[in-house]
């Protein structure tokens, strides 16, 4: 809760870090699982990339955009993750156990098509390049524009166009193949 | 148009991101291309699908949320129960001095009790997860009168993180439960300052030097207790751990009433960033 007083610039700038997470916390968790991050190593990134961006604040340009600067740090933040040989067989054995002990759900068909088409995707997002998987997550779950991403990609954004372009397309295709896709 | 360029220009629409003329061409294949119309709706499906794929990925969990916005206590958090632990340990001192003068020094595993230890986490904040080492992970050995050391067990180390170690000392009283005395916080690899405590008429140091080996933990005590005037606290000939896992390192009887020593190791992990914003 806001103090009400004028001048206390440390609690605004508290104040102001709060609503700065309560505003991109879920961004950056959907994209660091978009990126193929289990639940607790993207709670990880999303901890991380605050606490960074907390210790970076002084470094933020006041004409630089907020939302580009953040993802930035979460994009960085994530493939640094993403780089880890170990956590990533570690976290493919951990999905590989979780699917395997999970019970046949027994739910109305409506779900269970649901729940099939939501796998559906993760299992295709897993077929993207790293740099489709990113572009495409910082357009949908990051809300970027495509200049704001190819800023955070650091390409032109001719070349993130044809990124995202390349990833829906081969999205589509796949989930054509398995019959997930028709247009209604 | 070709195929390949009406999709891409269907998906900078799907993003909100056409360019004045290509919404222009994309218009009119709509409007005289049933093959577009279909391609579109089909992209649109697929958009569709990627939306509700993106909302079911969830939100960061809620003790995120709680480490990330405590960020900005733990000096603040430190200070208060460091002031907290300082209040407590006057009042050690004022009762020693009060019910020890003239008392008589005993040394020896006979006066120990096993008693549930109280949380001396002087550190303890949101941003990271401490744990107690049990006594079946650690071995106490009294190297020499003076110097102890801890080793662990394999530890399961968790990658990312950093393992600071917090050696407490705590004061116990007849059989009272022990109070917390004072806290070191060392990092692995590193050798604490010396700390130097003064209780009236006894005086504690210690310094603790952390070394990781592969897997596991050692932690040096060297340790100094002396007092001004019976020969002041005595350490302790033996280990004597109680179900905590906490070593008693030197006892007295000090006017009739019973006073312990314990030291106690808890480990702690804590991210880099956080680790550095914290000592």
């Amino acid at each position: 809760m806001r103090s009400g007083r004028g001048g206390q610039g440390k609690e605004r700038s508290t104040d102001d870090f709060a609503s700065l997470y309560e505003r991109y916390a879920g961004r950056a968790f959907r994209y660091a699982r978009m990126m193929g991050l289990c639940e607790s190593d993207a709670d990880d990134v999303v901890a991380e990339s605050f606490l960074k961006a907390m210790r970076a604040r002084a470094s933020f340009r006041a004409e630089a955009d907020l939302s580009t600067w953040l993802l930035t740090i979460v994009r960085n933040t994530t493939l640094n993750l993403l780089r880890s040989e170990g956590r990533r067989l570690a976290r493919l054995e951990r999905l590989a156990g979780r699917k395997q002990a999970q019970p046949a759900p027994d739910l109305p068909l409506e779900q269970l098509e649901r729940r099939e088409m939501l796998g559906a995707v993760e299992t295709v997002m897993r077929k993207l390049t790293r740099e489709q998987r990113s572009a495409l997550s910082l357009v949908t779950t990051g809300g970027l524009s495509y200049r704001q991403a190819a800023q955070v990609e650091g390409v032109a954004e001719a070349a993130l166009t044809s990124r995202i372009y390349r990833a829906r397309q081969s999205l589509r295709q796949y989930l054509t193949e398995m019959g997930m896709l028709e247009a209604e | 148009m070709d195929k390949e360029e009406l999709e891409r220009l269907i998906s900078k629409y799907l993003d909100d991101e056409l360019e004045p003329t290509e919404q222009e061409l994309l218009r009119e294949a709509l409007d005289f291309d049933s093959e577009a119309r279909r391609a579109a709706g089909e992209w649109e499906r697929l958009q569709d699908i990627l939306d509700e794929y993106t909302n079911s990925l969830g939100e960061p969990s809620k003790s995120v949320r709680q480490r990330v916005l405590a960020l900005k206590k733990p000096r603040r958090i430190y200070a208060r129960r460091l002031r907290a632990a300082a209040a407590i340990a006057a009042l050690i001192m004022v009762t020693l001095a009060i019910g020890g003068l003239g008392g008589r020094l005993v040394w020896g595993p006979e006066a120990g009790t096993d008693v549930p230890l109280v949380d001396t986490s002087l550190l303890e904040t949101a941003v990271s997860e401490t744990w107690q080492l049990m006594p079946s992970q650690v071995r106490w050995v009294a190297l020499q009168r003076g110097k102890l050391q801890m080793e662990t067990a394999p530890l399961p180390l968790s990658e990312g993180l950093e393992e600071m170690y917090l050696v407490s000392f705590l004061v116990q009283q007849g059989r009272e439960a022990p109070r917390p005395l004072c806290q070191v916080a060392v990092l692995a690899g590193q050798e604490a300052q010396l700390s130097w405590y003064q209780h009236g008429e006894w005086s504690l140091r210690c310094r603790p030097v952390v070394t990781q080996r592969p897997g596991r933990l050692q932690v040096t005590i060297s340790f100094r207790a002396e007092g001004a005037t019976t020969g002041g606290l005595r350490l302790t000939s033996e280990p004597r751990l109680t179900t905590d896992g906490a070593f008693r390192v030197a006892s007295s009887r000090l006017g009739g009433s019973e006073l312990h020593i314990w030291a106690q190791v808890r480990a702690r992990r804590v991210s880099k960033l956080v680790e550095q914003e914290m000592l």
